[in-house]
């Protein structure tokens, strides 16, 4: 089953994740400091944000709302996170849940997932695709069913580490590992299959 | 650790491979066909994940952004006023149901009392006597067949009587007598007889009525409501000297 909004509030809260100070200049504090200036979390975070949201609900003018609302979000309530170095995971996750929200609403969000595990099957690895660019990538991942597109576009963007991505989408570690790999191996599948479909025939 | 989980967590660290556990990455130091498979999928990430941050964001994101915070802090610091507002708004209604009370519930020789103390002090009524001897006024109003105080809080003693005035309140015949607590400071002593009537405690009960601090008690066959324009703390200190209101001390 997939992670639904109910069963992700009901979850308990992770354990703290290492952040990277010298990447990510709004922790540049110690993880009790006093919150990250707001400039520099739109600074740092406003485009990996989009680019999430985007791939979430593939719509700019959603994607721009959902980002919108997850700084407004932090900036109503962001004071009361207790251990401020979660603060990145803390936006992604919001945004997250503000999609799933949505998503919900509009009934656009599945709720089973294919597991190979359980039904029986595994994705095969497929060869190295040819060169793609920036469009086609994006056209292959939005054939990949949510479930394993949030957690590689999450992947794809290098922000969170798979535990955080764990947190964020909450669903347990091993599934985050196993939901990447096969998600890769689907996007090898999609891309090249696209690339054959419109390859010039001989 | 198998090696099918070192292979799913190496896969998940391509692109962080400092999230990769030591164990995962210790088999991999020692399985050559395990790295050469990750440096593979590393380079695939790699490559995905350059792409994907070509995907273009809107440019004005950040503004807009910005402008809501800034929009949300307005908001925010617009609350404290809003709750002042709202603050001043109950108090100016409890202000309001609580002089209504007062005036509801004030009973009618209170009302009258502080009604001509307010003549006496605005000098719209003069006294019927002056003087700083006591027992001159009492004579006064036994002779105006007005009650004559028959017991006074032992801190009275200490004060300088002004004069006395015999008037109706609720209907009941009453006498003011007046006396200097401090310098310009008046206090207004006003007595009236049949106390069983008018269904006071033997304790004080201090009030606030308007400009007036008041303190009404009974008292045998008499009620006493002590009004001055002084601090209530001075009043309560006032009558705190002789707390014990049953123990009067008699006037011969």
């Amino acid at each position: 089953m997939e992670a639904t909004f109910e069963t992700w509030s009901a979850m308990p809260r992770l354990q703290l994740f290492a952040v990277d100070r010298r990447r990510d200049a709004a922790f540049a504090t110690s993880p009790m400091e006093a919150a990250p200036d707001f400039n520099q979390l739109v600074a740092d975070y406003y485009a990996p944000l989009f680019r999430f949201a985007q791939s979430l609900c593939r719509r700019q003018g959603l994607a721009e709302d959902l980002v919108q609302q997850t700084y407004l979000q932090w900036a109503k309530k962001g004071h009361s996170l207790k251990d401020m170095s979660k603060a990145k995971t803390w936006l992604f996750t919001t945004l997250y849940r503000e999609w799933l929200g949505i998503a919900k609403k509009e009934q656009r969000f599945e709720v089973v997932e294919f597991e190979p595990e359980i039904h029986g099957s595994e994705v095969e690895e497929e060869p190295e695709p040819l060169p793609v660019n920036a469009s086609q990538l994006q056209a292959a991942l939005e054939e990949l069913e949510v479930n394993q597109r949030a957690p590689l576009v999450l992947f794809y963007l290098k922000e969170l580490s798979y535990r955080e991505i764990s947190e964020t989408l909450g669903v347990p570690i091993g599934t985050v590992m196993s939901r990447l790999s096969r998600a890769k191996n689907s996007l090898r599948a999609i891309i090249n299959r696209n690339l054959k479909a419109t390859a010039p025939t001989p | 650790m198998t090696p099918e989980e070192a292979r799913l967590e190496l896969d998940a660290t391509t692109l962080r491979p400092q999230d990769a556990s030591e164990e995962a990455r210790a088999l991999m130091d020692r399985d050559k066909e395990l790295a050469q498979w990750r440096e593979k999928r590393r380079n695939f990430d790699e490559d995905m994940a350059d792409l994907f941050a070509e995907m273009p964001v809107p440019a004005m994101l950040p503004k807009l952004i910005l402008q809501d915070q800034a929009k949300s802090v307005a908001a925010q610091r617009r609350k404290p006023i809003f709750l002042s507002f709202g603050l001043l708004a109950a108090a100016a209604a409890l202000l309001v149901a609580s002089l209504w009370f007062i005036n509801d519930a004030t009973p009618a020789w209170e009302k009258d009392s502080l009604a001509m103390l307010e003549k006496i002090e605005g000098g719209k009524m003069p006294l019927d006597a002056f003087s700083s001897d006591l027992d001159h006024l009492k004579g006064v109003l036994a002779k105006a067949e007005t009650p004559v105080p028959q017991s006074l809080p032992s801190a009275m003693d200490a004060f300088k009587s002004l004069g006395c005035k015999s008037f109706k309140a609720g209907g009941w015949l009453a006498s003011i007598v007046c006396f200097e607590v401090a310098p310009g400071q008046e206090a207004h002593l006003v007595v009236v007889d049949h106390a069983e009537k008018l269904q006071l405690v033997n304790r004080k009960v201090f009030a606030a009525q308007g400009e007036w601090q008041t303190a009404t008690w009974s008292d045998g066959q008499q009620t006493y409501l002590l009004a001055t324009r002084a601090k209530g703390v001075d009043l309560e200190k006032l009558l705190a000297q002789n707390k014990q209101i049953n123990e009067p001390k008699a006037i011969s």
